[in-house]
């Protein structure tokens, strides 16, 4: 069992090394000198100098590349041109940003991913299974920053029931309660519209393990024994058409954090995706590369929590069966 | 990708497959439609007296409405919608056609190696592919775009890069069940070379999934290249996209709210129909998920 | 004359799995076989389903990798060639498989099949070659407007045929059947068969004809190997095989023909898995004869009388039932 969990964070740590050698070989094959990446043009000669010596660009490439990678591993990702501080505290707030919005579209897909999952299951080859597969397709073939901007001219624009960005109002009095009610106002459009997508992925997931598994031998015998229908598939079933959902966490997050890059800058939402996009057109690149690197941190991460989680929760690789 | 699955039988010839192509009416017109847009927009200076880059009357021609004149109305330069949108249309579909046809290509020749050699190339090669889907493909687009100047044909090149690692592995999971299927050994047992025996006898018959697999991923290609040209790392003016179409709209969306609409329904409709392509596909040749 | 010396042949397959190489279960499918192949002969090898057969048949044809072993042709270790040196060989030995439904690739046509084949010929023109397409159908029975048809158009004795056709337009000058027959009903069998004999007697072919069927072995072979567990048990003439006998095993074989389902001892899970350790006579498990001994020490490859070989402890004991019946019925 240590054996497998070792294996796996050695590779993650593997991962991680990796990209940050090619984030370290992209930044030297761009065009132009690696310092002008970290220099805004307007900074004078002598100050490019003495960061250029500070960078240790005089150094030969292998020790830059250690310095580079020593630097960045301790988190130390330089100074913001654009925020005018440390990229670390940039990151730090965006990353909170980033989290609430995914948190809250990873549990409402989950919620309704399943259930729309389990009732086309049991409706399977019906009229509503084959509406529901439709739906679920059409929800897949939508772009979702352009729904973002269909629903912002119906909801905020015309109707006025919900903002049209930001995460909070701009003029908030009233106590914690207020802030959260506000705090969900703004969340509504965003969460509805990254959801979609993952709610197919879901359903259709769900909707095939539980028929993978009401297929199998040990549901015949339970339903020859007597179990009522609902019970059976309650009790066996779900129990084991769900547990494979945990893999599914390694699989959305690069598209959770993809999403929410477009997302948040349809909305506005002061998160990762956001503050990324903004450093492109700002050349902010100490947090470009910063950025970058949390996302893939965030799915390396993410990746290796769901292989251990569902290395717990499936008997055969726990035995060492498949690895 | 997500709904794309392996073949069970590799049985799959065309005359069988365009019978039962025919019977998926759904695929049928989603297929026509898709045709119909490409002629449309390939074709689309004879269609419309308009330019899509040339500027009107900024006084008497701005954000017109949809009439006889301009089908799709006017943006804020005055410019015919009806014929930007079959202009960016040719644009995004010339990228995710040639996007899909780069990744398919890597995905199947790299596949295709792992699993024919198999043993330590097959690890080698599945870790770094694993490595490979690790990585954020959007962060690492947004990297390069900020680096170097976009222009189409880096974009095709990265999202190319960031896409062939399921085909690569739909068809290695083929081609190592295919070499050691009895036809595969016969041929060898004939005296043919290994080469030989990969392209004529492999290869062919690893391409099922590939087919089911491409229309679905020409769509996600086109919400993907039209999301960044919409946040403005895709296409760059005076070349435009669907996706830079809309983003055109995004701040006359009630004075203007066919700017944006439009091009948008035409994403709808196109991927949509990608889709129901790939569906119609995977039926008739009984593919399973 | 001696065409194929094959020497103590072995084949392991070991099941090991990708992640945790520790774990490695090693199945010894065939086990040191040693055979000559004789030149011009048909020579057949029996033996019960799993024995080993179709794997020492690939084996030999380097269809799968051989563990160990050697096989000696024309004064050359074919083994210690690498795979594009022995390519030329290739067209020397060909062999019908044993499942025709899975022989075939799914998206050519019996056209395509045959014209494949025949390519190998490197010195045929065009014409010739579509002439002999038309002749190798005609060899084996098939309407020349089956050369449209997809081979899973065809029904399991067409396609049988059609694996005949595929392997003789190669030209071999050996050629492996692996129970060409099993799906023949007994008219088209006999023409098989027929065929068979004819192209060695004609054409000098040498065989080695893998079968079920004693019946039909009794008919075309000129000598008999019998396989169990992955080695050669018994080798001997037609006439010293069913005439006299002697691995026990042999005899029961020889003795289901008669009994066709009802068998002589039960055969249990034991009976038939795979052999861990080379240290008793395999058959003992399930032989009415077995002693101690035999459980406790391997028994060696004997000759009997010239030409016929056995491995058992009990060879120069004579049996009372001799299945001589048999052998006259057939
Ligand atoms: N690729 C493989 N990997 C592992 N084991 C194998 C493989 N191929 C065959 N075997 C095993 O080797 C044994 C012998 O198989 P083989 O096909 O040679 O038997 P056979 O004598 O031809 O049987 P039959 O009369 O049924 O055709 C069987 O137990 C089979 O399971
Ligand atoms: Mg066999």
């Amino acid at each position: 069992m240590i054996g497998y969990i070792g294996k796996r964070i050695f590779w993650s740590l593997v991962i991680v090394l990796g990209i940050l050698t090619l984030t370290f070989i992209i930044i030297h094959l761009a065009p132009g000198d690696p310092a002008s990446i970290y220099i805004r043009p307007e900074i004078d000669a002598k100050t490019v100098a003495t960061i250029r010596r500070q960078m240790g660009l005089e150094k030969p490439l292998l020790q830059q590349y250690i310095i580079w990678l020593k630097e960045f591993t301790t988190g130390n990702f330089g100074i913001s041109f654009s925020h005018k501080r440390a990229v670390s505290s940039v990151i730090g707030e965006a990353t909170w940003n980033t989290l609430q919005l995914t948190v809250i579209v990873f549990v409402f897909q989950l919620i309704v991913g399943v259930c729309l999952g389990m009732y086309a299951a049991i409706r399977h080859n019906t009229r509503s299974d084959q509406s529901i597969n439709s739906l679920l397709l059409f929800f897949y073939s939508l772009p979702g920053f352009w729904l973002a901007l269909m629903l912002i001219s119906l909801f905020s624009l015309k109707l006025g029931w919900l903002p049209s960005g930001q995460m909070k109002s701009i003029i908030l009095t009233g106590g914690i309660v207020q802030q959260v009610f506000d705090r969900i106002k703004h969340l509504i459009l965003p969460a509805f519209i990254l959801s979609l997508p993952f709610i197919a992925i879901t359903t259709r997931f769900v909707r095939g393990s539980l028929l993978d598994v009401l297929g199998q031998d040990y549901i015949r015998t339970a339903r020859a024994y007597g179990l009522p229908r609902n019970k059976i598939l309650f009790l066996y079933a779900l129990k084991n058409a769900l547990l494979p959902l945990v893999t599914l966490l390694g699989l959305y997050l690069p598209f959770l954090l993809g999403g929410s890059v477009i997302i948040e800058n349809v909305f506005a939402w002061p998160g990762m995706g956001r503050v990324t996009v903004n450093a492109i057109f700002a050349h902010d690149f100490p947090l470009i590369l910063a950025t970058n690197f949390i996302a893939a941190l965030t799915i390396v991460i993410g990746n290796l929590i769901s292989d251990i989680l569902y290395f717990y929760v499936d008997p055969r690789i726990r035995m060492g069966g498949i690895g | 990708m997500m709904w794309a699955g392996r073949t069970k039988e590799t049985v799959f010839f065309k005359r069988r497959f365009w019978r039962q192509f025919k019977k998926q009416k759904p695929a049928l017109i989603c297929l026509s439609f898709i045709l119909l847009l490409g002629i449309a927009t390939t074709f689309s200076a004879y269609l419309t007296g308009y330019q899509p880059d040339v500027q009107g009357n900024l006084v008497t021609e701005r954000y017109q409405k949809p009439s006889l004149q301009h089908y799709f109305g006017t943006d804020k330069f005055g410019r015919d919608l009806f014929s930007r949108v079959l202009y960016g249309g040719r644009i995004s579909l010339t990228i995710a056609l040639s996007v899909v046809l780069l990744a398919l290509s890597i995905g199947l020749m790299y596949g295709m190696i792992a699993g024919y050699y198999g043993g330590i190339v097959d690890a080698v090669m599945m870790r770094f592919l694993d490595f490979w889907l690790a990585f954020p493909a959007i962060f690492l687009i947004m990297t390069v775009v900020a680096l170097f100047r976009p222009n189409p044909f880096i974009l095709i090149v990265l999202l190319s890069v960031t896409s062939w690692m399921e085909t690569a592995r739909l068809v290695r999971a083929e081609v190592l069940s295919l070499k050691s299927r009895e036809f595969v050994l016969a041929a060898k047992g004939l005296g043919i070379s290994d080469m030989q025996v990969l392209l004529k006898h492999i290869l062919p018959n690893s391409l099922n999934p590939i087919f089911v697999s491409a229309p679905l991923k020409v769509g996600e290609m086109i919400l993907l290249e039209s999301a960044l040209s919409f946040l403005g790392i895709g296409v760059q003016p005076p070349m435009a996209s669907w996706g830079s179409i809309i983003n055109d709209g995004r701040d006359v969306l009630l004075q203007a709210w066919w700017v944006a609409a439009i091009p948008g329904l035409f994403i709808v409709l196109t991927v949509l129909s990608f889709n129901l392509i790939g569906e119609g596909l995977r039926e008739s040749m009984g593919i399973r998920k | 004359m001696i065409l194929l010396k094959i020497k103590h042949l072995s084949k392991t397959y070991s099941e090991k799995n990708l992640f945790s190489r520790s774990r490695k279960a090693e199945k010894k499918v065939v086990r040191s076989v040693s055979l000559d192949v004789l030149q011009g002969e048909i020579l057949a090898l029996v033996g019960e389903s799993g024995s080993g057969k179709t794997t020492l048949a690939r084996a030999v044809l380097r269809l799968v990798e051989p563990s160990s072993g050697e096989i000696i042709y024309r004064g050359k270790d074919l083994l210690r060639l690498n795979r594009k040196q022995f390519r030329p060989y290739r067209r020397h030995f060909q062999m019908i498989f044993q499942h025709p439904d899975r022989a075939f690739d799914p998206r050519q046509t019996v056209a395509a099949v045959l014209s494949e084949a025949i390519k190998m010929n490197r010195n045929l023109g065009k014409e010739d070659r579509t002439v002999r397409t038309r002749e190798m159908l005609e060899l084996v029975h098939l309407h020349e407007n089956y050369l449209t048809r997809y081979p899973h158009e065809l029904s399991g004795g067409e396609q049988q045929r059609l694996l005949v056709a595929r392997a003789l337009a190669v030209t071999p000058e050996f050629l492996i059947a692996d129970e060409p027959t099993s799906s023949l009903d007994a008219v088209v069998k006999q023409d098989i068969l027929n065929l068979l004999i004819n192209l060695k007697e004609k054409l000098g072919l040498t065989l080695l004809f893998i079968s079920h069927d004693l019946g039909a072995v009794h008919r075309v072979a000129d000598r008999i190997a019998v396989m169990y567990k992955g080695r050669i048990i018994e080798l001997g003439s037609r006439s010293d095989i069913y005439g006299e006998a002697r691995h026990p095993y042999t005899k029961m074989l020889l003795h289901s023909i008669h009994f066709r389902k009802n068998k002589t001892s039960a055969v249990t899970e034991e009976h038939l898995s795979f052999p861990e350790t080379d240290s008793s006579c395999d058959f003992a498990p399930r032989c009415q004869e077995a002693t101690e001994y035999c459980r406790h020490k391997i028994p060696l490859f004997k000759q009997m009388s010239p030409g016929h070989r056995a491995a058992c402890h009990f060879f120069q004991q004579e049996t009372a039932e001799q299945p001589a019946a048999v052998a006259a019925g057939m």
